[in-house]
């Protein structure tokens, strides 16, 4: 039975690191619940392995979108409404943007964290592509202080993430893109509106006087956790724009994912489809580049 | 028995009581408040049959502990239109004929006052984008989107 479950609730980010640290029982951290209410429901003994909820949604130090020095700093409790809504974040992570606007449907976007999004770390979690692709950082805080993870660090495989029991996601630390950065998220769902990603891709791209400078591609869904190709990134990084065959190397993109994950059922349809999403996304990137 | 005390405002009326730690707002609606207007239909975020608004927005009340609503507030379906008149959108709903065995109503008319009060004239594409969380197995969506609309409309003549 769940009797002994306890609900804690608290607007003070000591005392919630303070009930984390308390070892004599898992407490879960609850943003927007739009994971956690579900597993639940599949599995109510899922309640047992935690001696009590911790609702987060009230911690300050958890909110908030704010532009500071030479980062934007994203809180762990944003949700993908505020995301959208951002026009800081519209202006210089449209990716991001546009992978909130594609995750799930408006009731979920308006009660779903990215905080949560992320430490849920389904192999789908819409928002990690983009934070792996902007090189964002994540600041986990505990009674020990802060540590710094890189997003593509975070996860280590599909719902598990290196986070500690006694630690909570504070905020993410995304640079600020180099003036000319283009960005482009591109997803595959079985239909428009609140479907489950099958594949994403987010690349990210700077290019100047004709020549790529920068790029960054990571898949999503695609592949376990999301991690760059970085084998296709070497073939575009220096490369004339103008000369960039994107059929080919969206090809090579198939054969990326196939060395992470090897031959599995789904290849033979997951190969070309993550192809197109990479060739979508370079003839995006040629398009901004000729118009500049 | 670690039962927790909650205090919020449903339909503009203070509601206190206590709750199991892990209770679904949906389930303390219905069955504690009885309010039956809110549905439960998939119970995992998917149907949209249980929305309600949150402090304004759009939500699934089947994926929301009621624990954390303290302070907070909640419009259900109940808590539409005046006592002798009908929302402008429940109006509409009836003039289009946007409802048929009117199971996803409720929820449906919940997530389309949310996005009125937030927008005040939206676009057909915005209609249909806060209605995506809405699942409708009866209408085709064409009479709900148009209903949404004409509401808009009427509401902007105010």
């Amino acid at each position: 039975m769940t009797e002994d479950i306890k609900f804690f609730q608290t607007d003070n980010l000591e005392a919630a690191l303070e009930l984390l640290a308390d070892s004599s029982g898992v407490i879960k951290p609850v943003a927007g619940g739009t994971d956690l209410m579900v597993k639940i429901r599949e599995d109510r003994e899922l309640l047992q392995e935690f001696a009590g909820i911790l609702d987060i949604t009230n911690i300050s130090e958890l909110q908030g979108i704010a532009e500071e020095q030479d980062f934007v700093r994203i809180g762990a409790l944003v949700t993908h409404r505020e995301i959208i809504k951002s026009e800081l974040l519209q202006e210089k992570y449209p990716a991001l943007v546009e992978a909130a606007r594609a995750l799930g449907s408006t009731p979920i976007r308006n009660r779903g964290t990215i905080g949560g999004n992320v430490c849920n770390a389904a192999a789908c979690a819409d928002t990690l592509g983009p934070l792996v692709a902007f090189e964002a950082e994540v600041v986990l805080a505990s009674q020990a202080g802060e540590r710094v993870v890189p997003a593509g660090d975070l996860v280590e495989k599909p719902y598990q993430t290196v986070i500690r029991q006694d630690e909570l996601l504070r905020y993410f630390r995304l640079p600020l893109p180099a003036e000319g950065t283009f960005s482009s998220f591109q997803k595959i769902g079985r239909r428009q509106a609140a479907a489950i990603t099958r594949i994403s891709l987010v690349l990210v791209a700077r290019v100047s006087q004709g020549t790529v400078e920068h790029i960054r591609i990571v898949p999503g869904s695609a592949i376990p956790v999301p991690e760059p190709f970085t084998a296709l990134e070497k073939r575009i990084k220096g490369q004339k724009i103008g000369e960039i065959d994107s059929k080919e190397l969206s090809a090579l993109a198939g054969e990326e994912m196939v060395k992470i994950t090897g031959e599995r059922w789904s290849t033979p349809y997951k190969k070309p489809a993550l192809a197109t999403l990479v060739r979508r996304a370079l003839v995006e990137l040629k398009e901004v580049a000729d118009n500049e | 028995m670690s039962k927790v005390k909650v205090a919020f405002t449903l339909n503009d009326q203070e509601v206190s009581l206590l709750v199991q730690p892990e209770e679904r707002l949906l389930d303390t609606i219905r069955d504690r408040l009885n309010l039956t207007g809110t549905k439960e239909g998939c119970g995992v975020g998917e149907c949209g049959a249980c929305t309600v608004m949150l402090d304004g927005q759009a939500v699934n009340s089947c994926l929301v502990l009621t624990a954390q609503v303290y302070g907070r507030e909640v419009r259900t379906v109940e808590g539409l239109g005046g006592e002798e008149e009908l929302d402008k959108l429940q109006q509409a709903f009836i003039d289009h004929q946007a409802v048929q065995c009117g199971f996803c109503t409720p929820g449906m008319l919940m997530s389309a006052r949310a996005l009125l009060d937030d927008t005040g004239s939206p676009t057909r594409e915005e209609i249909k984008t806060a209605l995506d969380g809405n699942l409708c197995r009866c209408t085709g969506y064409k009479q709900i989107v148009e209903a949404v609309e004409a509401a808009a409309e009427a509401e902007e003549v105010d």
